[in-house]
Order: structure tokens, then C-alpha cells, then sequence
């Protein structure tokens, strides 16, 4: 008997034993020729899959989750043209006073940038965009921010919202690896004032059909989950930081209301920035927040960056004898291994 | 219904070259777990396999942004358990991944007391197999962890790694037999 036949008389023992539930004998039993083998190669086969069956952590998928879309957002931005323009000095003073971004405010803003990049360079834009709060140009950075949201529409202004608040995320942590715990708080302020428009944007947004504002309220659920179990892990990361301490939990608070009390289901809070509880609408059991991690100063590294060779598309050549392959678009099939399989080890 | 169960990858894949983060989503959470697995068992530790899982979402996000409508990715699955393939390899490239040693196991591993191949079979768990599967060659190891590990059919993972599916039982029928020597092999010394 060849190799040849072997391999298919294996192949076809394993499908008798995983898709029709045969045993080893059973399956066994139609080759007694090569029954010696065949047992101990099945029984290996057995081993294998009484191993449990390995998960990420829950922790690690929620943090990737969030550092794959600060990449996503970062690497958009930069494909994007970016305006290249001077702040305006107005903008410099402070920014106390922008989000609700009233239609005089906006052009202010859009004048005195426009003046400014007739009068000079544009290097300032662009050394701003690695800005942290506290720095000389943080207010540049947040006013390009505002001028942008000042040219979107509505629901793109959510998308650069969100996007800013998860770029507040990067900078505190940013931040605490400095220890610059004082700029933190500055974060933390442009943090909530970024969550505050955001939920007014969503509360005044008008959608074409429900489905399309469903979509947009679970992307935001999704996304503000994500950012509270970030800032839990922020707060840990600076736990002795007693001031900072009390200002994540109204983060984390305020974050928690903003996914908790979704625009359509009646128990909103009277105004999205005060963290005096829920009032009337409690959390509803199945909207908790997430869990605190372990490990607080797990800044997840990168990897490596040295492949830029993300791998050849299989079939668009390289690939050498295989061929085609047999499509398979399901994107299913994972995880089904197992007969008495699961759990973690 | 849930609109997003049933949404194909190919709709999700073109939906991200156009820059939605929502369709990537999507595909993200559909693969990570088989993709995680797939890396877990070829590192040497859970911090390397977090760290080019991760790593191979952002290229692969990256290169689906860089492409046209046009130049649609036949075989998503196949391409991404590429991309994770070569991240291993770039690993390795820069960390000499350990060799697998029989002697590390534990010891009532190794000496049940009858000496049967189903006692030490049955004693392994995932680190050891992890070990026991780089001893092994490259097709023969994304077989096994596709087919026994993934709980892939020979059809998917002769999908997923773009060869015929004649050539996986064939490889498949070789790792099976190799893993059970390099199991079986201090227990009978």
C-alpha cells in the first residue's frame, strides 16, 4: 500500500470520526488492513483534540480592539491632505469656550487661520500633530481638530469625534509614561469636552431610516466601551495620583452614561457631563461597563514594524504549484473543532 | 436579524478598501480567535503571539487601504493566515524561537507508569504541543493547527492555505505521523 492511499484512507477515517461521529474502532474497522497504524495515528488525532482550545485574552481584544483603530484613525489621517496652515492667535489663548462651536466662533477660527497661513508657514500645523496637552502647540492641535469638524457634516463629525477622543486616550497614556501627571488633567478636560460633543452631536443628529441609526449608536457604544475600559486602565496606571484619581472615575462615569443612555430609550441623564449618577434611568443590568484589567501598565507593544511586506495575496502569483485553491468566502468554520472542547486553559 | 452575521467577507473586504472601520471591525472579530491560535501555537509565549496578532491586523488593514476597488483580494482568508505566516517568520528571523525539548516536560509526562503512548498523549496541553509542533516542518505544523486546532475542514484549510486539497491530506497524514514519533519517542528510549 502507498503513502498515496494511506493519506486518503487517514482523510477518510477523520471525516468518519468528526462528521459522523464514528469511534476509532468504528472508523478503523473499514480499513483492517491498516488497522495498526491507523489507530495510533487517530488516537494522536484524539489528543489533539482534547486540548483546550485557546482564546485571546478578554483584555487583549478589547485593547487591541482600541490600538488597531488609533492605527486605523492615524494611518487615515496622514493618507488625508492635511491643511497646512498657522493657528490663529485667538485659538492660542485658550479653548475653553469652542465645542459648542457657535457659527460666529467658527469662522473666527476659520479666518484667523486662514490670515495666518497667508503670513506665514505652515510648519506649526504640522509639528503640532504630535502635541500633548500642556504643550505650547497642544492649542494648535486642538484648533485644526475644530476646524475640521467645523467643514464635516454631521455624521462625519461623530467619526472625528470619536477619533479625537480616542487620540485624548493615546496622549494621556502618552502622558503617565512621562509622568506628566499635570498635563493629564489637561487631557482629561479636552477628554470630556470631546465626549460632550460628541453626545450632543448624536442626540441632534437626524438619520435618513432606523437602521442607519442603529448602526451609528452601537458603533458609538461600542467605541465609548472601549474607551472606558481604557481610561480604567489609565486610572490604574496612575493610581497614586490621588487627584488624577478622582477625575478618571468622573471620565470613566461620564463615558459609562454616554453608552449606558442611548438617545432613544428615555433614561438620558439631564446633561452628559455631570457625573452625579444616573437619576432615573438606572444602568440596565446588561449595560455594565467593562471589567477592570489586571494589569494596568500593559501598553501593549506594536510588534515589530520591520515587515512591509504584509504577504502576498495567495493566487495573485508566488504561490508556485498550489493553484487557486478552493474559494471559501464563508469567513466561518473556526472554532468548531471540538466535540467537548472549550473553555480556556 | 443581526444584518452583521450574515454580511460575506467579500462585502466586509470591500467595504474596508473604501476606509470603513465598521466592516473592518467585522472581519477583525471574525478572525481573531482563529488567527490568535493560529500564532499562538508557532511562539513561543501568549506576549509574542497578542503582539503579531495585532500586528497582522494593522497590515492587513493598511494593505486593503492601499488597493483599488478594483484589485479585490480573492481569498481573504488565505491572504490574512498569509500575512500571519510571515509575521512568524519575521519573528523568528530576530528571535531564535526554542527548540523543543522532551526532558522540559514534566516528568509524570513522560514516565507514566505503565508507559502507554495513550498516557503520554493524553498528559500534553497546549504549551507542549506548541513546543512539539515546532519541531515539525512548516506545512505539517499550519496543517495540524488549522485542521485540529482551528476545527477547519480539509476543504478550509486547504482554502486557507491555498493548496489543493489532495496535498493537505498528504500532509496532513505526515504530521499526524511525525507529531506521534516526536511524542512517543522519549517514552520509548
Amino acid at each position: 500500500m502507498t503513502e498515496r492511499s494511506n493519506h486518503n484512507i487517514l482523510a477518510d477515517c477523520l471525516d468518519r470520526i468528526e462528521q459522523s461521529g464514528e469511534s476509532i474502532q468504528q472508523a478503523v474497522s473499514h480499513y483492517p488492513d491498516h488497522a495498526e497504524e491507523l489507530v495510533g495515528l487517530l488516537r494522536t488525532f484524539e489528543t489533539l483534540r482534547t486540548i483546550d482550545v485557546i482564546y485571546p485574552e478578554p483584555e487583549f481584544k478589547a485593547a487591541s480592539r482600541a490600538r488597531l483603530l488609533n492605527q486605523i484613525i492615524a494611518s487615515e489621517k496622514t493618507s488625508q491632505p492635511v491643511p497646512v496652515t498657522k493657528p490663529a492667535p485667538l485659538r492660542l489663548i485658550g479653548r475653553k469656550h469652542t465645542r459648542p462651536r457657535r457659527f460666529a466662533m467658527k469662522w473666527l477660527i476659520v479666518i484667523g487661520l486662514i490670515i495666518s497661513t497667508i503670513g506665514g508657514g505652515g510648519g506649526a500645523a504640522i509639528a503640532a500633530a504630535d502635541a500633548l496637552p500642556g504643550d505650547m502647540l497642544y492649542p494648535v492641535k486642538t484648533s485644526l481638530q475644530d476646524l475640521e469638524l467645523t467643514f464635516s457634516d454631521d455624521v462625519h463629525d461623530i467619526d472625528l469625534l470619536l477619533g479625537n477622543l480616542l487620540g485624548n486616550l493615546d496622549e494621556m497614556q502618552q502622558l503617565a509614561a512621562l509622568e506628566r501627571y499635570a498635563d493629564i488633567l489637561v487631557g482629561l478636560e479636552e477628554y470630556e469636552e470631546n465626549l460632550k460633543a460628541l453626545i450632543r452631536k448624536r442626540d441632534r443628529i437626524s438619520y435618513e431610516d432606523a437602521g442607519s441609526e442603529q448602526s451609528m449608536n452601537n458603533r458609538i457604544q461600542q467605541q465609548l466601551e472601549i474607551h472606558a475600559h481604557l481610561l480604567q486602565q489609565l486610572e490604574l496606571q496612575t493610581q497614586n495620583q490621588l487627584r488624577l484619581q478622582e477625575k478618571f472615575q468622573q471620565a470613566i462615569q461620564l463615558t459609562e452614561q454616554g453608552y449606558t443612555y442611548g438617545p432613544n430609550d428615555g433614561g438620558k441623564p439631564d446633561e452628559p457631563g455631570t457625573p452625579n449618577g444616573p437619576g432615573p434611568g438606572e444602568p440596565q443590568g446588561t449595560q455594565q461597563g467593562p471589567n477592570k484589567p489586571e494589569d494596568p501598565g500593559s501598553g501593549g507593544g506594536q510588534g515589530e514594524q520591520g515587515n512591509p511586506d504584509p504577504g502576498n495575496e495567495p493566487g495573485s502569483g508566488g504561490q508556485g504549484d498550489h493553484g487557486a485553491g478552493n474559494q471559501n468566502q464563508s469567513g466561518q468554520g473556526e472554532g468548531s473543532s471540538g466535540s467537548g472542547q472549550g473553555g480556556k486553559p | 436579524m443581526n444584518s452583521k452575521e450574515i454580511r460575506p467577507d467579500q462585502e466586509l473586504i470591500q467595504r474596508s478598501i473604501t476606509g470603513d472601520q465598521e466592516a473592518y471591525g467585522d472581519l477583525y472579530e471574525r478572525y481573531l480567535d482563529p488567527i490568535y491560535r493560529y500564532i499562538y501555537y508557532r511562539v513561543d509565549t501568549v506576549e509574542e503571539a497578542e503582539d503579531l496578532t495585532e500586528l497582522v491586523f494593522i497590515k492587513v488593514w493598511q494593505d486593503l487601504r492601499s488597493r483599488s476597488a478594483k484589485n479585490v483580494v480573492r481569498n481573504f482568508k488565505a491572504w490574512l493566515y498569509r500575512v500571519a505566516h510571515n509575521q512568524v517568520v519575521d519573528h523568528y528571523r530576530k528571535h531564535r524561537p526554542e527548540q523543543f525539548d522532551l526532558e522540559e516536560l514534566p516528568a509524570e509526562s513522560l514516565n507514566p507508569a505503565p508507559g502507554t503512548e495513550e498516557a503520554v498523549l493524553g498528559k500534553i496541553d497546549s504549551r507542549m504541543l506548541a513546543a512539539a509542533l515546532r519541531n515539525l516542518e512548516e506545512p505539517a505544523q499550519k496543517v495540524i493547527i488549522l485542521r485540529f486546532l482551528n476545527g477547519m475542514s480539509h476543504a478550509e484549510t486547504a482554502a486557507a492555505l491555498d493548496l489543493k486539497e489532495g496535498h493537505v491530506r498528504v500532509i496532513q497524514y505526515r504530521a499526524l505521523k511525525h507529531l506521534r514519533e516526536i511524542l512517543n519517542e522519549e517514552n520509548h528510549d
